[in-house]
């Protein structure tokens, strides 16, 4: 009987591996047992370097998701994530990419994983942002205007060339980009986000040939341990308003489904500053996969304060398809990503959002 | 002369030769309905070349053969068979059954040519097979028959069809003296009672004393009718 | 109408004949299905033998849409990236492939003997693999194979620690009932041990994976075999979607137009192809002799069938004196030949298939030996095959039953039917010494005719087969006059003895039967003395040959490799250690590359000129001038071939050759031919240090030692054993013997022919006999009324058959001549390109001539025996 590999979640999940707990001072240490950089408060960013990867740390992921509107109207959604994770004695990187694509006309869900050694069909170089798996891959183009080239697709089927153009400034999350993720002081990241970016390009779906443009949100975390004990996955949102502000919603998950003291709610200003807010999440209604047997959240409400006016917010999620879900095969992680629309109170669409939910699928097997 | 319509059989100048030696020259005579003629004579005298012509087995030379009004000789050689199977019955000297057929099949053969019905073919064999007093060997193989029996058969063979003509070539030839007169009588009273004709090539007087006539040939030509 | 009438008169008649003699027809239906049989094993063993030649990397990706190889030598991974980038943003599945062959050690003691398995190593990127469609368990496929010393867990530092492991490989399903552990294997000159990781797993829809395909990751084996750096091609895999086929086409041209000089692209469909393409000629050759044996059945029934028509020709003359029809006659007949046609095929098939699991180990074992590594062991039988078998043998039997059902046609009714009459004398046309001389002559034009030209090289030599076919059907028709002649000329010593008197008047007016036995038997006596003419010339030629290029004393290569394709080799170090052995004079050392030409395989290979001509002769067909130098000049480099070469690509002495290397294409110029009977795709020899320097690749395929006098081979060959285990070390004897003995396999199936050919001929003058004797009765009732003894008469039909063998044997080796001449320079020359010298095996050819009319002889003997015990003529 083989065994699918539950190395990403080994990774992930994992606590029995990770560093014990230490009690002695507040800094984080250096290193963890197996000698991976443990991200450290206070850690001055130069960019362009810091854009590409860093291979002392063990995990690391460039993370985009959005919107994309046709000429004629038509919507989709899009996600393009690049993983780079380090073999325990550093012998070498594995790459993993998942893209995904919603035609939310057709509710059509398409989507793809791959995995490569480091070597010549993948790589992402250390001097500067250029991340590639097989024929996928992100480029900074312009380093000064920090201008990007996305490529992807998913096999045969759908694929697509995008010039992306961060229309706000870079946001570090947490503290200046080292975001906490739980009580071991070894659960960190630091945490690098574009929280809007222009996108314009091609994008083939079938044997249509589409030009698009659209607005992304890119992720960019480097850490060598996520969770801590007690900790069974997270919920994540982010969400732009169609009145140019952002917010990022990182909620860890415990086991009896409370969030851990770690989550947090980020809001972005127009001028991309960030300002930190209460949240509750209340599970509206789910949704079964019958592929995994996972029940994941699918309409939720959210009630933050928003910073400018100190009212209460209340933000209904609502997934412009219920079956987002990426099987995971080749990670061995499945986990729902998803494109959504926001509503406020009143039901008045007042943003698009990507929500992403981990750790819902008790079996990885039917 | 008998009319010609109730001749069934007109033998007219027939002549024949193998090389430079003359087997039959100019010999003519008619067979009526159920008449019984012998054709005897010696050795080498042409008997069985003429009753071979008669069955359409041999051609003449000259003349022709008329049998129920067709000339025999302007047959080609599948005309010929259908003439055998139709309307006429041989019986040979020895027999010639077919042995690996039992009696009752053998019996039935000239029918299964004709495409008799089955039902039809069962009735008439059954009686033949009883009139030729062989019930209890019905289903025996020839091999297993005395030459009697043999000759028996035969001659049920010969008539099931309801030929018009039987041709016998020395039916006794083989038969010791006790058999042969049985085979003779059951020759006699068979085409009595189905009305055919029979030419008898024979050298007894007992087989020739069943006939109505007798031809006698000597080298090749009539001698003597009587 | 008549349909019901034939079949009543079939059941009636033939089939209870057929119950009452179950002996006969048993034996009848026996023939055909033997020559039924030997034509389906062989057709059977063919496919299966090809069938087996599998892409391997499809057993694990499906079905690869292309391939590109470089034409000789092996792909720089550099090209990897290239390629990448070329595709662009192109949804194609790209997959490294490095191949290697190895083979299990040799089990105790003595190496040296070819015929071991061997195996197929794969090596891809495990982790990129799992990309595929195919891959339902994804990674877990490979490294997540839990075995027998690994905890059983899912924490991940277990597939870290699987995919950081040392060498491991992972075996075929069917390697073993349960897989082992550990394995041996002979790669190169090492001897490994590989840890098994588990089992290769089989992908839905691809090929069953083949038991000797083992599979490793790309690194791993790239690292065993010292490739780092190197792959042997790049396989690639279009993504699913609703544009594949033009993408396909699209990608084609792509990698034609990047690859130009590069490499050469092909698809497995082609690759399958060009395996079916390389043993055609080989494959076809067989099936011509198999179709002899069902010539041979045909032969026989004909003659079981005809001596039944006369044995039962009374009965027939009672149906035809019944009235029954000449044309109904036949078609009971016809129908009982396809009765028993039908019988003794399907009969045939069973016992076909039965064969070919035992021929296919045979022909499995010749492909091995002379093309590629097949591990066939079983033939499986097909619907249509089955088919194919049954419907021949229904067809060979109506053939062969024709004439005797047009005579038995004929038959007249029973009132004409004279048992003494004399015996059909047979068709004109087969008596005519005018068709048989323009028979020969037609055949001596034919044999100017070039061979037929197959696609991927190689001719057919119809032209061959159909100077063969005359001339033994005008031979057949010349040797039957002979009897006459032989009755003549015996008559002086037989008029004092009645027995002989009686036999020789029958000769003197051969029956058609007569004819039809003594050319039977003419022409198996032929064909047996042909080909063994055959095998006695290639004997002595390639005695020869070894003799005039087996110089060394010791011959040593890797013991992996253990058939005609491998790749195993001798690194650079290891033969520089065996050639400064103290025992040592003298040593060299040939290198050997699969090259691709003119879109045909060929070798390419290296050895030390300087050394070669001062310690041996090459065996000249077309010398090179003397003093040319093979090192060192300017311009085009000098080259010899090989005779097959020459065939196959057309190419002589002076003209050049444009080859592709790794490093570029380069030109050679001919400049000599040699006589090499190892090889049947050709060979191109050159100095090595060209090859070195165009393949950047030292290793080499073979040593070969010349020791100080006074040394014994055998202690030196143990010695080295003793220090490489992974080397076979053959001394010069013992690889004479093997050559030869790998020889004579590739004619194990011919010589079974043979012998069948001439018991069936010899069969087939016994019931000749018989149905002669048949005919004749009357007249051996009258010899035994005149006081004949059982014993004279006897003796009188062992006259008649001596002498119908005799004139057999005679016309028989006559024509052996002629066809041995004709397989040697014409149908082997055109078939595989060997120029053979002709050598008689004296001794061969005058036993198979006495045995044969001694043969003769006494069976005639035998049937005058029973003739004479035949009761007197009953009426039937």
């Amino acid at each position: 009987m083989k065994r699918t590999l539950l190395f990403f979640l080994g990774i992930l999940l994992a606590v029995t591996g990770a560093a014990p707990s230490r009690a002695q001072s507040d800094l984080p240490p250096l290193t963890t047992p197996e000698g991976f950089a443990v991200p450290q408060p206070g850690h001055v960013f130069s960019f362009p370097r810091d854009h590409a990867a860093h291979p002392e740390f063990r995990i690391e992921w460039w993370y985009i998701t959005g919107h994309l509107y046709a000429a004629d109207g038509r919507r989709f959604g899009l996600q393009a994530t690049f993983f780079r994770t380090a073999a325990p004695d550093r012998s070498g990187d594995l790459h993993l990419a998942h893209m995904a694509l919603l035609d939310v006309t057709t509710g059509h869900f398409l989507h793809q994983e791959r995995l490569n050694r480091e070597g010549w069909d993948a790589r992402a170089a250390v001097d500067r942002l250029d991340v590639a798996n097989g024929p996928w891959g992100l480029q900074m183009t312009e380093p000064v205007t920090e201008q990007m080239l996305l490529r992807g697709g998913i096999r045969g089927e759908a694929s697509f060339t995008l010039e992306l153009t961060p229309s706000k400034p870079l946001v570090r999350f947490g503290e200046n980009g080292y975001s906490r993720k739980g009580a071991d002081p070894t659960a960190a990241s630091y945490y690098l986000t574009f929280p809007r970016i222009a996108t314009r390009g091609d994008l083939v779906v079938g044997t249509e040939n589409l030009t698009v443009t659209g607005e992304l949100w890119m992720d960019h975390e480097i850490s060598s341990s996520q969770l801590s004990a007690g900790q069974v996955g997270w919920d994540w949102i982010s969400v732009h308003f169609t009145d140019q502000r952002e917010i990022m919603l990182y909620r860890l998950r415990r086991s009896d489904g409370s969030a851990d003291p770690a989550s947090t709610l980020t809001w972005v200003d127009a001028d991309g500053r960030t300002q930190v807010a209460p949240f509750t999440w209340t599970v509206q209604s789910t949704w079964k996969s019958a592929k995994t047997g996972a029940v994941y959240p699918s309409k939720v409400k959210v009630v933050t304060t928003d910073p400018a006016t100190g009212a209460s917010v209340v933000l209904f999620i609502e997934p412009l398809a219920e079956s987002q879900e990426l099987t995971g095969e080749l990670g061995g992680v499945p986990y729902w990503e998803g494109a959504c629309r926001v509503r406020d109170a009143s039901g008045r669409e007042i943003g698009s959002a990507f929500m992403e939910l981990t750790g819902y699928a008790k079996d990885l097997k039917i | 002369m008998p009319a010609a319509s109730s001749s069934l059989l007109q033998v007219n100048a027939v002549g024949k030769r193998y090389g430079d030696r003359r087997v039959l020259d100019a010999v003519s005579f008619t067979v009526a309905r159920g008449e019984r003629i012998a054709l005897t004579g010696p050795s080498g005298s042409g008997k069985t070349t003429l009753l071979n012509c008669l069955g359409g087995v041999d051609r003449p030379d000259e003349g022709n053969i008329v049998l129920q009004g067709e000339s025999i000789g302007e047959l080609d050689s599948n005309a010929l068979a259908r003439l055998r199977r139709q309307r006429i019955g041989t019986v040979f000297q020895f027999f010639h059954l077919l042995p690996t057929l039992t009696v009752r099949e053998n019996i039935e053969l000239p029918l299964q040519l004709l495409q008799v019905p089955a039902a039809e073919r069962t009735t008439r064999v059954q009686s033949f097979v009883e009139r030729v007093g062989l019930v209890a060997r019905a289903d025996a193989l020839p091999g297993q028959l005395s030459g009697g029996e043999q000759q028996r058969v035969a001659i049920a063979r010969a008539l099931v069809h309801r030929p018009s003509l039987i041709l016998a070539d020395e039916p006794t030839g083989n038969l010791d003296s006790a058999n042969g007169a049985n085979i003779l009588a059951l020759l006699r009273e068979l085409t009595g009672e189905t009305g055919t004709a029979l030419v008898l090539v024979t050298h007894s007087e007992e087989a020739a004393a069943i006939c109505h006539r007798r031809i006698h040939l000597r080298d090749g030509r009539v001698t003597t009718e009587s | 109408m008549s349909t019901a009438l034939v079949t009543t008169l079939l059941h009636r008649v033939i089939l209870r004949q057929w119950r009452l003699a179950p002996r006969a027809t048993l034996l009848l239906t026996g023939i055909l299905a033997l020559g039924v049989a030997v034509y389906v094993s062989i057709r059977l063993a063919n496919r299966a033998a090809v069938a087996s030649f599998t892409h391997f990397t499809d057993t694990l990706t499906g079905q690869s849409d292309w391939i590109i190889q470089a034409p000789a030598g092996a792909l720089a991974e550099s090209v990897l990236p290239e390629l990448r980038r070329a595709l662009g943003a192109r949804p194609v599945h790209v997959i490294p492939v490095l191949e290697a062959t190895a083979a299990a050690p040799a089990a105790g003691g003595d190496g040296g003997r070819f015929g071991r398995p061997s195996y197929t190593l794969l090596g891809v990127d495990l982790i990129g693999v799992s990309n595929l469609a195919r891959s339902p368990d994804g990674v877990g496929a490979y490294y997540g194979q839990s075995t027998p010393d690994r905890a059983d867990s899912a924490e991940a530092a277990d597939f870290w620690a699987a995919l950081r492991a040392g060498p491991q490989v992972w075996i075929s399903p069917e390697f073993a009932p349960t897989p082992p552990r550990q394995l041996s294997i002979v790669l190169d000159e090492r001897v490994v041990e590989l840890r098994v990781a588990g089992v290769i797993p089989s992908a839905p829809e691809a090929p069953r994976v083949p038991a000797n395909l083992m599979v490793m990751d790309l690194a791993s084996l790239q690292r065993l075999t010292g490739k780092e750096g190197w792959i042997d091609r790049i396989e690639f895999i279009v993504e699913a979607g609703p544009r594949q086929a033009e993408q396909r086409a699209e990608l084609a041209a792509l990698l034609a137009e990047l690859g130009r000089d590069r490499w050469s692209l092909s698809s497995p469909g082609a690759r399958r192809e060009s395996a079916e393409v390389m043993t055609r000629a080989f494959r076809l050759n067989l099936t011509v002799l198999s179709l002899i044996a069902l010539l041979v059945g045909l032969y026989l029934i004909f003659q079981a069938l005809d001596g039944a028509v006369v044995r039962r020709r009374g009965e027939i003359a009672v149906l035809r004196s019944l009235g029954v029809e000449e044309s109904t006659i036949r078609q009971v007949w016809l129908a009982e030949a396809a009765v028993l046609g039908l019988v003794g095929g399907t009969l045939g098939v069973a016992l076909g298939w039965l064969g070919a699991q035992v021929s296919v180990r045979a022909v499995g074992q010749t492909v091995n030996a002379l093309y590629f590594g097949t591990t066939v062991n079983q033939a499986n039988l097909s619907v249509s095959e089955a088919l194919l078998g049954i419907v021949l043998g229904v067809v060979t039997s109506v053939a062969a039953g024709w004439w005797p059902a047009s005579a038995a046609a004929r038959t007249p009714p029973a009132q004409v039917l004279h048992r003494g009459s004399a015996p059909a004398v047979g068709a004109r046309w087969a008596r005519s010494p005018m068709i048989a001389g323009g028979c020969l002559l037609l055949a001596v034009a034919c044999a100017q005719l070039p061979g037929f030209p197959l696609p991927g090289g190689g001719r057919f030599p119809v032209a061959g087969y159909a100077v063969a076919f005359l001339a033994i059907f005008g031979g057949g028709i010349l040797c039957s006059h002979l009897l006459a002649p032989v009755a003549r000329l015996a008559s002086a010593w037989g008029r004092r003895r009645a027995p002989a008197c009686v036999a020789l008047s029958h000769l003197r007016q051969p029956s058609g039967r007569h004819r039809l036995a003594a050319a039977a038997l003419h022409c198996a006596i032929g064909m047996t003395a042909g080909m063994a003419i055959l095998v006695g010339s290639f004997d002595q030629t390639v005695r020869n040959w070894v003799q005039r290029t087996l110089q060394a004393d010791l011959y040593i290569a890797s013991d992996g490799a253990q058939t005609a394709n491998a790749q195993n080799r001798i690194s650079a170090d290891a033969a520089a250690a065996l050639a400064a052995h103290p025992t040592v004079a003298a040593a060299n050392v040939l290198v050997a590359w699969r090259i691709e030409l003119d879109g045909r395989p060929t070798v390419l290979s290296g050895t030390d000129f300087a050394v070669l001509q001062a310690h041996m002769d090459l065996p000249w067909i077309d010398p090179p001038p003397a003093g040319t130098a093979f090192i060192g000049k300017e311009g085009p480099t000098p080259v010899v071939v090989s005779e097959s070469f020459t065939e196959r690509f057309d190419r002589r002495s002076g003209d050049s050759v444009r080859v592709t290397t790794s490093t570029g294409s380069r030109d050679l110029q001919i400049v000599g031919v040699f006589a090499d009977y190892g090889n049947e795709q050709g060979s191109i020899l050159l100095d090595r240090s060209h090859l070195v320097d165009w393949f950047r690749d030292t290793s080499v395929t073979s040593v070969s030692l010349w020791l100080q006098p006074g040394v014994d081979a055998d202690t030196v060959r143990a010695d080295l054993l003793a220090q490489y285990p992974g080397l076979s070390v053959l001394t010069n004897s013992r690889l004479r013997a093997e050559i030869l003995r790998i020889f004579r396999q590739t004619f194990a199936i011919t010589y079974a022919l043979e012998i069948i050919g001439v018991l069936v001929a010899v069969i087939g003058l016994v019931l000749t006999l018989t149905s002669v004797l048949l005919d004749r009765r009357d007249e051996l009732t009258t010899l035994r009324a005149l006081g004949f003894s059982r014993h004279e008469i006897a003796v009188a039909t062992a006259i008649e058959g001596t002498a119908l063998s005799a004139a057999a044997v005679a016309g028989g080796l006559a024509l052996s001549l002629g066809l041995g001449w004709l397989l040697i320079h014409v149908i082997n020359k055109q078939s595989f390109g060997w120029t053979l010298g002709f050598a008689l095996p004296w001794g061969q050819l005058a036993a198979l001539g006495l045995l044969v009319t001694l043969a003769g002889a006494a069976v005639s003997y035998g049937v005058g025996r029973w003739g004479a015990n035949l009761p007197a003529d009953q009426e039937a």
